[in-house]
C-alpha cells in the first residue's frame, strides 16, 4: 500500500510540475500548484504509515493548511489580475514588467 | 488490498491525464476534484481516516469550491480566451525539463527496496494528543497565518475599490 502511495505521490508531483511549466492559463497554474501540496502531502502520510508515527499525520494537517493559505490570496490575486490585465494568460502578466518600465 | 491500490492508481493516473489535456478550466477543476476524492480513499487505505475525512472537507467542500466561483466570476470570456491557447510558447524546453526530472525520479525508484510494512490505523484520538501536546506552539502559528490570510485578501480587493 505504501508503494502505491508514493507511485500515486510520484503522479501527482509530475502532473502538477507539467501544468506550471506548461500550460498558459492562470487557474490551471493553481491547480498544479495545489496537486503538488497533495503529493507533499501522501508522502508525508505515507511516512507516518510506515514507521507507525503520528507526526507523519500532524505534518500532512499543517501541509493541508498552507496550500488552503496559500491559495485563497492567489485566487485573490487572479481575480485582481483578470480585472487589471484583462488575460489569465501567463505569457500576458509581461505586461506588468512593460507597464512598470512605462511608469519609470 | 494491494488489487484496490492499483485500481485507484489507475483512476487516478486517467484523472489527471484529463487535467492535463481538458482545455476548459471548469472541466479541469471538476477533474481535480474527483482526483482528490480517490486521494482520500487512499488515505483511508493508509491508515489516516481522519485525513481523509479532512481532504474531503477542506479540499473538495472549501478549497475547490473557491476555484469554482472564482472561475465563475471570471466570466466565460475569459475562460474562451485561454482554452483558445493551452500551451506555453516555451514548450520544448520545459517538456525536456520534465522529462529530465521523471528519469532521476524513475532511477531513484529503481535502486530501492520494496518497502514492506503493514498498515495500522493511527486514529484521530492521537492526532489530537499530538496536535494539542507537543505541536502545539506550531497549531497556534498556523492558526495566526489563517488570520493573517484572511487580512491578506482583505487589503487586496480594498485597493481593487480605490482603483476603481
Amino acid at each position: 500500500m505504501i508503494e502505491i502511495a508514493l507511485a500515486a505521490a510520484a503522479l501527482l508531483f509530475f502532473v502538477g510540475l507539467t501544468l506550471i511549466l506548461l500550460r498558459r492559463s492562470l487557474v490551471f497554474w493553481l491547480l498544479g500548484a495545489e496537486l503538488l501540496f497533495n503529493a507533499a502531502l501522501l508522502v508525508a502520510l505515507a511516512g507516518g504509515a510506515r514507521w507507525h508515527a503520528i507526526s507523519g499525520q500532524v505534518l500532512a494537517l499543517f501541509i493541508m493548511a498552507l496550500s488552503g493559505a496559500a491559495l485563497a490570496p492567489s485566487l485573490a490575486l487572479l481575480l485582481r489580475v483578470r480585472r487589471e490585465l484583462g488575460t489569465l494568460n501567463v505569457d500576458g502578466l509581461r505586461l506588468l514588467r512593460e507597464r512598470e518600465e512605462q511608469d519609470d | 488490498m494491494i488489487f484496490l491500490g492499483f485500481f485507484l492508481l489507475v483512476v487516478l493516473a486517467a484523472l489527471l491525464l484529463g487535467v492535463l489535456l481538458l482545455r476548459d478550466a471548469m472541466h479541469g477543476v471538476i477533474a481535480v476534484a474527483a482526483a482528490l476524492g480517490i486521494l482520500a480513499i487512499l488515505f483511508y487505505l493508509l491508515g489516516a481516516p481522519f485525513l481523509a475525512a479532512m481532504e474531503i472537507l477542506l479540499y473538495l467542500g472549501a478549497i475547490l469550491v473557491l476555484f469554482l466561483f472564482t472561475l465563475m466570476l471570471i466570466g466565460p470570456e475569459a475562460r474562451a480566451a485561454a482554452a483558445r491557447q493551452s500551451w506555453r510558447s516555451g514548450w520544448p524546453l520545459g517538456a525536456l525539463l520534465l522529462l529530465a526530472f521523471a528519469l532521476a525520479l524513475a532511477a531513484l525508484i529503481w535502486q530501492q527496496q520494496p518497502i514492506t510494512a503493514a498498515v495500522h490505523a493511527l486514529g484521530p484520538v492521537l492526532l489530537g494528543r499530538a496536535l494539542f501536546g507537543p505541536n502545539l506552539w506550531w497549531s497556534e502559528a498556523v492558526a495566526v497565518l489563517l488570520f493573517v490570510v484572511i487580512g491578506a485578501v482583505l487589503v487586496l480587493h480594498a485597493g481593487e475599490k480605490e482603483h476603481d
